[in-house]
């Protein structure tokens, strides 16, 4: 049941940074989309810098709320 | 600071710091796992014996005592006090915080004893994130849209070797690899907390696939069910309290008066502490979810039978 392998770049002190077979990402994908797929790909680190852009250049909305259409081109929240 | 995963990562570092039992839970924890990206909410659970140890660092926060002025408010939705009783019933709080003049406003919801969780998240206080096992059982709630979340928090534990996958996982082909590989020490704990997988070697996909819904469907009527509990004791309580004072909550008052006056409230005007502290008021709810479910998903008697857990692993 350990197919799990640790990706080197997790950062100590969060989870574990696992690649998982294929077929959770196509299930993520199916389930929650393909960005949200693409995105859990990434190494734990990247994810977290990528999160962290976003945050900071737009007012993103609490709790599984869809991404704010402004993602999708819109205002910058600067 | 404008980044809600530093924010809760130097709460968290607060809460250590005054060796306040917690875990980081539900939207923020599924971000660390790599599942949801877009939440700004933490969720913690606490212990409920710790919560008083909590009020007194919002107290110091808001003073400036542990270094940068805070301000803590309770929000204007139906949630109690941070008091002991109420969290040790069920109930959660809601409180918003600035943690510098020009951040954003933080939303931090507190558990003690959170819904569909017994004691064992006590067991991940050393990483300071629930276990996937124990976001998977928060997120079973009436909202479908958690539900994609649970099945992917269990194909991680699985992944990972944890036996408690077999409990979440709604993937057939998934579900099936994972129970084949289950210890025989571990497939009766598992059939007494999730009865479906006692059918499993007995059914084809399509009946499954059927089984998997009418138990999740299950699982979100019971929650809606045990929700409006909370939320009808709370509107009695809140229209009590409006026809004494004026004003609207929460008030623009300093946190510790703010938490002075709504656990002042909660006593003069009876918000119940544990609105479902008994095994009948519990039965209550499950029956009514369960006629919910049968009702919705046209399930038969057999249906609802081969998938019903227990009262103790849906409403501990």
């Amino acid at each position: 049941m350990t197919n799990e392998q640790t990706n080197p770049t997790g950062e100590p002190g969060h989870p574990a940074d696992p690649v998982y077979p294929e077929r959770y990402y196509e299930i993520l994908a199916r389930d929650l989309g393909e960005d949200k797929a693409r995105w859990a790909r990434l190494p734990y680190a990247e994810r977290m810098r990528e999160l962290a852009w976003y945050h900071a250049h737009f007012n993103t909305p609490d709790d599984l709320s869809p991404w704010p259409a402004e993602l999708d081109g819109g205002v910058d929240r600067g | 600071m404008s980044d809600p995963i530093e924010f809760y990562r130097s709460f968290q570092a607060l809460l250590r710091g005054r060796a306040i039992t917690g875990v980081l839970t539900s939207g923020m924890a599924c971000v660390e796992y790599g599942i949801q990206q877009n939440t700004k909410d933490t969720d913690w659970i606490i212990a409920p014996g710790d919560i008083g140890s909590l009020v007194t660092l919002f107290g110091e926060l808001e003073r400036g005592i542990s270094g940068s002025n805070w301000r803590v408010s309770y929000r204007g939705l139906f949630g109690a006090p941070l008091d002991f009783k109420y969290l040790d019933g069920g109930w959660t709080s809601h409180l918003a915080a600035f943690d510098r003049p020009e951040s954003a406003e933080r939303h931090l919801d507190f558990f003690g004893r959170p819904p569909r969780v017994g004691e064992t998240w006590r067991n991940d206080t050393n990483t300071g994130i629930a276990s996937r096992d124990i976001v998977a059982r928060m997120k079973k709630t009436d909202r479908p849209k958690d539900w994609p979340l649970v099945n992917a928090l269990a194909i991680q534990a699985y992944y990972s070797g944890d036996a408690a996958a077999v409990l979440h996982l709604r993937d057939p082909e998934i579900l099936r690899e994972a129970w084949r590989q289950a210890t025989p020490a571990s497939c009766e704990a598992a059939i007494h907390e999730r009865p479906l997988l006692a059918a499993l070697d007995s059914i084809d996909n399509l009946r499954l696939e059927r089984l998997l819904l009418v138990e999740e469907m299950l699982w979100q009527c019971v929650n809606r069910e045990r929700w409006l509990v909370y939320q009808r004791a709370w509107k009695d309580f809140y229209k009590a309290w409006q026809q004494d004072r004026v004003g609207e909550w929460p008030t623009a008052e300093p946190f510790l008066q703010q938490h002075g006056r709504i656990c002042d409230a909660v006593g003069r005007h009876g918000l119940p502490p544990a609105p479902l502290g008994t095994v009948a008021a519990r039965q209550a709810v499950f029956g009514r979810g369960r006629e919910r479910a049968a009702t919705l998903v046209a399930a038969t008697p057999q249906e609802l039978e081969t998938v019903a857990m227990p009262l103790g692993t849906i409403l501990p």
